[in-house]
């Protein structure tokens, strides 16, 4: 492309040369060529008005118009003489024509006076012709009376000779013979001596004129100018020829230059086309490649994970034409451990193969994210043995990343020759990759979410058994060291409980590796082991080696051959409880097995508060019973709406009702009371009660009884408010005013407290 | 004596022996020509600008309160002036000068008695601004025409412009150079017909160039083509009076001392009809003209006789406009205009139309 940069401006740098050599040579126009013209003609107009001027003079010519006429042509072609713009500094030719111009003018004025002073000469010679005619004809003696012949002879001849040379010492003559006359006092005498002086003093002054006249010298400026435009004409001439040659010699040199071009972009094309040939020619390779690829991916996309892969990797094989590709799942680089889910040996397919990172190109995959290596593998990483990929001797591989661009595996191709086209296939590889990544990410997302639904059923199951032992509690504890171990998928699991001081625990339960021994174990909180690091400081402990961390205790963890720990504190009324604590030999716990474990410390906290309180309302709901069932006097109880919900024997001994008739009956059908002295009834009372709540006490009412009669009864009815405040109920109290006790207070304090209890 | 005599008749036929210093072989042949020429004819005008030449110069417009025509002065019927002592202004005040004729004006080398135009266009120009004549200007002039649609569309008709100001200029130029007079009966002398002026008319022509005012009065116009100091001899202006800025002449144009009382000669063709004379318009008769240029141009007292002579041969003068002779037509117009438009000059018009009348009739 430079070189083609450098044609180009080779061109344009001539152009604008050939163009200036081209304008200069065929556009040259002298700029003088239109004032040349007006100066010929003015030269032809100079010549005629100067002979006519001369011919005036000499009488030959005696009006005026050819001169005026020549005069006019002459001003007019003035004023088109236009003064030039100077070209050439030598030439001076703008001087030359302001000059002329001035002359012109100048000359005009003289011109006029010529005429003016030249007519009253005319008209002065022609008085003296006038006189010599009156002479002939009339004779001397009638006009010039007291005129000597002579006088006026001497007078003639001098003026005669005065008009040949009008010089001073004639005029000086002439002037004694005009004083002699004027002594006369004759009209006709003063004309004589007027016309006299008029041509002794007009001729010189005409021939001052004409000497002036001449003096300006305009034919010679014409001619000047005429000379310096045929210089310039020259020279312009010289000039095109310069220009012509230049033009000539720029002419060829640009088309030397074309044809060099035209050779030089022939050859140039010959070389792009074979370039582009071979270009084309990878395209489509590369296309088709692709193409193969995609087909085959989309078409088993469908199918399951492992056929998945194959054929992955079977693209990759058939596509390249490689003889190995295999794609490993990495879930821990630290662990050193992958997994090859395939791996592919020509046709031959292996799935499912654990084996060592160390010194492996997959370790270099990983450290680098790609490695491309195009020969001399087995020497390259001689500490390698690799029975699948067993005679590779080339090597591309990159690393498969999750959506987070987490590292989760490796996906790499390899054959027993160099590959041909690594660039192509490195591409190729990174189109398979990220197809691959996104399916190995979903299958284990799918396989995380499998997992977890999994451990919830474990954790239902479990809890079932857990409720079933709630009796015996240090069964409970044992299940529950169980369930965590399996739900864990732990090698071990031990159930710490939390003494109320909080300053020591205890194992209550273990679970594997012969931990039983620790049942028992009592430890103070603080002493350095992580189960009471996690109690004392209420927080969940992940630990991927319990070797190395340093709130763990080391002689603990060395003795049961554990690495990998997860403890999670367990509350019960916002207080310590205890823990789970699970532990493994190897595999670290990942999010599943927290969420797992999390969710059954919940549950279990959730099954032991459950436990305990129905413990406590069974028994207080027996208490309650008992209490009234014991009491004396008669107690109705009966929900918002006024039907009953209990009697006791009092009550029903008293009202005559079974209660079990008239559970749910509106209480005013067993209470009836009216008043004593009015006997109107009193059911109202009740309502009064509901709708105020406020507790109402009546003594000395009647109630009538299921058979009719008649008894005296004191009766306390209260309101039953539930601890939001909202009315329940009532509670009717009443005894036999016979038999009159004094536990009223007592009685009704009982209701209310368990009211509130509930 | 008989020789210094011979010598001094020889004196003007072999004049040019007397410059000894140019053109040694013009001296054979001598031109001995009329100094007076026939007016030549011309064909080469156009017209149709002729025709709106003539509407334009008979358009009042011209003037800024439409009042003044070219027309209005320069009346063709009348011999191309106003035959008045001093021309008239468009506030009816009295111009400064005497009215030159239109006729023959092209034969001029300068128009105006001081020579300020150059050319015809340009009297046109320094008339259409001078506040005494039309007072107007270009813009003004243009702006009114140019809402006449029926001109307008004659200016369309012959130029490509249209209504411009050197369209306007070109039209009334060629209509004024459309005003000659050809045909009197000195050119018809001139050409060749010997008997078309009398012998006194011949006499007084011989008297003319004899006195010397052929020296001035020559050429196609006979005059018109150069200027001359007026009162070579003897002052006039003192003797008038009264001088006004118009008497100081071509003073006023060129700035110059010399062209102190300096006039342009003017042309003597159809001098019959131009009364009265001079650029002052103090000569109401042709005799007295001719008495007044003698006096002051020729410092001589001319004899009435050879004033007679004078006039007889200045009336062969008079030429035709349109085939017409000016002489018969330019007395009936005159009267009748002088008639209508200034009672003041009644009586002196009278004066002149029977001088005039009497002085054809004497010859």
């Amino acid at each position: 492309m430079k070189q083609y940069l450098n044609h180009t401006i080779g061109i344009l740098l001539v152009l604008p040369l050939l163009v200036f050599f081209f304008y200069k040579s065929i556009f040259s126009v002298n700029p003088f060529e239109g004032t040349y013209a007006i100066t010929q003609s003015l030269k032809s107009l100079q010549v005629e008005l100067h002979r006519d001027i001369l011919r005036y003079r000499n009488n030959q010519i005696r009006q005026y118009d050819t001169i005026n006429q020549t005069t006019k042509l002459i001003s007019e072609l003035n004023k088109d003489l236009v003064v030039p713009v100077e070209h050439n500094k030598q030439l001076d030719i703008s001087g030359n024509i302001i000059r002329l111009k001035k002359s012109f003018q100048d000359q005009a004025e003289l011109v006029e006076d010529f005429k003016t002073n030249n007519s009253v000469l005319q008209n002065s010679l022609f008085y003296y012709s006038r006189v010599h005619t009156e002479l002939d004809t009339v004779g001397l003696s009638g006009l010039y009376e007291n005129v000597s012949v002579d006088e006026l002879g001497r007078l003639s001849t001098l003026i005669l000779e005065y008009t040949r040379k009008p010089e001073p010492h004639i005029a000086q003559k002439i002037y004694p013979i005009l004083d002699n006359l004027n002594s006369e006092q004759s009209s006709e005498l003063r004309t004589l001596i007027n016309h006299s002086l008029i041509i002794i003093e007009r001729l010189p002054l005409i021939d001052r004129i004409i000497r002036q006249f001449n003096s300006l010298d305009i034919e010679k400026q014409l001619d000047d100018l005429v000379t310096a435009f045929k210089d310039h004409q020259a020279t312009l001439d010289q000039q095109s020829r310069i220009y012509n040659s230049l033009l000539f010699f720029c002419s060829l040199y640009l088309l030397g230059y074309i044809s060099y071009m035209i050779i030089i972009l022939k050859q140039n094309r010959n070389i792009l086309v074979a370039a582009n040939k071979q270009l084309t020619r990878e395209v489509d390779e590369r296309t088709r490649t692709e193409q193969t690829l995609y087909r085959l991916v989309e078409e088993t996309s469908h199918i399951s994970e492992r056929d998945y892969i194959f054929n992955i990797l079977h693209a990759l094989h058939k596509s390249l034409n490689i003889r190995y590709a295999y794609i490993s799942l990495v879930t821990d680089p630290e662990s050193h451990v992958a997994t090859m889910l395939g791996v592919l040996d020509n046709s031959e397919y292996h799935s499912d193969i654990q084996y060592r990172l160390g010194h492996t190109p997959c370790e270099e995959v990983l450290r680098t994210n790609r490695l491309v290596h195009n020969r001399d593998l087995q020497n390259y990483f001689a500490g390698w043995h690799n029975t699948h990929l067993s005679r590779a001797e080339s090597y591309i591989g990159i690393t498969l990343r999750d959506e987070k661009s987490k590292v989760i595996g490796v996906l790499a191709i390899a054959d027993d020759k160099p590959i041909k086209n690594t660039n192509l296939a490195e591409n190729i590889l990174s189109l398979a990759a990220s197809r691959a990544s996104t399916e190995i990410a979903r299958h284990i997302a799918l396989r995380d979410s499998e997992r977890y639904h999994t451990g919830l059923e474990l954790i239902d199951n479990w809890l079932l058994q857990l409720i079933a032992s709630a009796d015996d509690i240090d069964k409970f504890h044992e299940n529950i060291s169980k369930a965590a171990r399996e739900i864990g998928n732990a090698n071990m699991a031990l159930v710490p409980l939390m003494e109320k001081s909080g300053e020591y625990y205890t194992f209550v339960a273990a679970s594997g590796h012969k931990s039983q021994r620790l049942i028992g174990t009592r430890l103070p909180v603080g002493d350095g082991c992580l189960c009471g690091w996690s109690m004392q400081n209420r927080q969940n402990v992940r630990i991927d080696d319990v070797n190395k961390d340093s709130r763990s205790r080391r002689q603990l963890t060395n003795q049961y051959d554990v690495k990998t720990a997860y403890i999670t504190p367990i509350y019960l009324n916002n207080e310590v409880y205890g823990a789970i604590t699970v532990f493994r030999d190897k595999t670290p716990f990942d999010e599943i097995d927290e969420q797992l474990i999390n969710q059954f410390a919940q549950r279990i906290q959730l099954a032991i508060t459950n436990l305990q309180l129905i413990n406590v309302i069974a028994a207080e709901k027996e208490r309650a019973q008992v209490t009234l069932h014991s009491i004396a006097d008669a107690v109705i109880t009966t929900n918002v709406d006024g039907k009953i919900e209990y009697m006791n024997e009092v009550a029903q001994s008293l009202t005559g009702w079974p209660f079990t008739k008239v559970l749910n009956e509106p209480v005013q059908t067993v209470f009836r009371i009216i008043d004593r002295d009015t006997r109107e009834p009193m059911q109202n009372l009740i309502e009064t009660c509901m709708d105020e709540s406020t507790p109402i006490n009546k003594s000395i009412i009647l109630l009538i009884d299921n058979s009719g009669n008649e008894k005296t009864i004191e009766c306390s009815i209260s309101p039953i408010i539930s601890k939001a405040g909202k009315s329940e109920g009532v509670v009717i109290v009443f005894h036999d005013l016979s038999k009159r006790r004094y536990t009223d207070n007592i009685l009704l304090h009982r209701a209310n407290h368990r009211n509130n209890r509930r | 004596m008989i020789t210094n005599l011979a010598k001094f008749g020889l004196l003007f036929a072999i004049l040019d022996c007397a410059s000894s210093y140019a053109f040694a072989e013009e001296r054979i042949l001598p031109v001995l020509d009329e100094p007076i020429q026939p007016i030549p004819f011309d064909s080469s005008l156009d017209p149709a600008k002729v025709a709106l030449g003539e509407a334009l110069f008979n358009d009042p417009r011209l003037s800024k309160n439409n009042s003044l025509s070219c027309a209005s002065c320069h009346i063709l019927e009348a011999g191309g002036d106003d035959n008045m002592t001093i021309g008239t202004t468009i506030n009816g005040v009295p111009h400064v000068i005497n009215t030159p004729t239109v006729f023959n004006a092209r034969y001029n080398f300068r128009q105006h008695w001081n020579g300020a135009a150059e050319s015809l266009p340009e009297q046109v120009d320094l008339v259409l601004r001078n506040h005494m004549e039309a007072g107007s200007n270009w813009n003004e002039l243009l702006t009114k025409l140019s809402q006449d649609a029926v001109l307008v569309s004659s200016f369309n008709e012959i130029y490509a412009e249209g209504l411009t100001r050197e369209n306007y200029l070109d039209a009334l130029n060629t209509f004024e150079r459309s005003l000659i007079t050809p045909n009197s009966r000195f050119d018809q002398y001139l050409l060749g017909n010997k008997a078309a002026i009398t012998e006194d008319e011949k006499k007084g022509y011989e008297r003319f160039k004899e006195y010397g005012c052929i020296s001035c009065h020559q050429g196609i116009n006979i005059g018109g083509n150069l200027f001359q100091k007026f009162g070579l001899f003897y002052d006039y202006f003192a003797e008038r009076g009264n001088i006004t800025t118009a008497d100081y002449g071509r003073i006023n144009v060129t700035n110059k001392e010399s062209d102190l009382h300096v006039f342009k000669v003017p042309g003597l063709r159809n001098v019959e009809v131009t009364a009265p004379y001079l650029h002052d318009g103090q000569a109401e008769t042709l005799q007295e003209a001719v008495d007044i240029m003698g006096k002051t141009q020729l410092g001589k007292t001319i004899s009435e006789a050879d004033i007679e002579l004078l006039v007889m041969f200045l009336k062969t003068l008079t030429g035709e406009y349109m085939g017409q002779s000016l002489a018969a037509k330019g007395h009936t117009i005159a009267g009748a205009n002088h008639g209508s438009d200034t009672s003041a000059k009644q009586g002196s018009t009278d004066d002149e139309s029977s001088l005039a009348s009497s002085g054809g009739n004497g010859s």
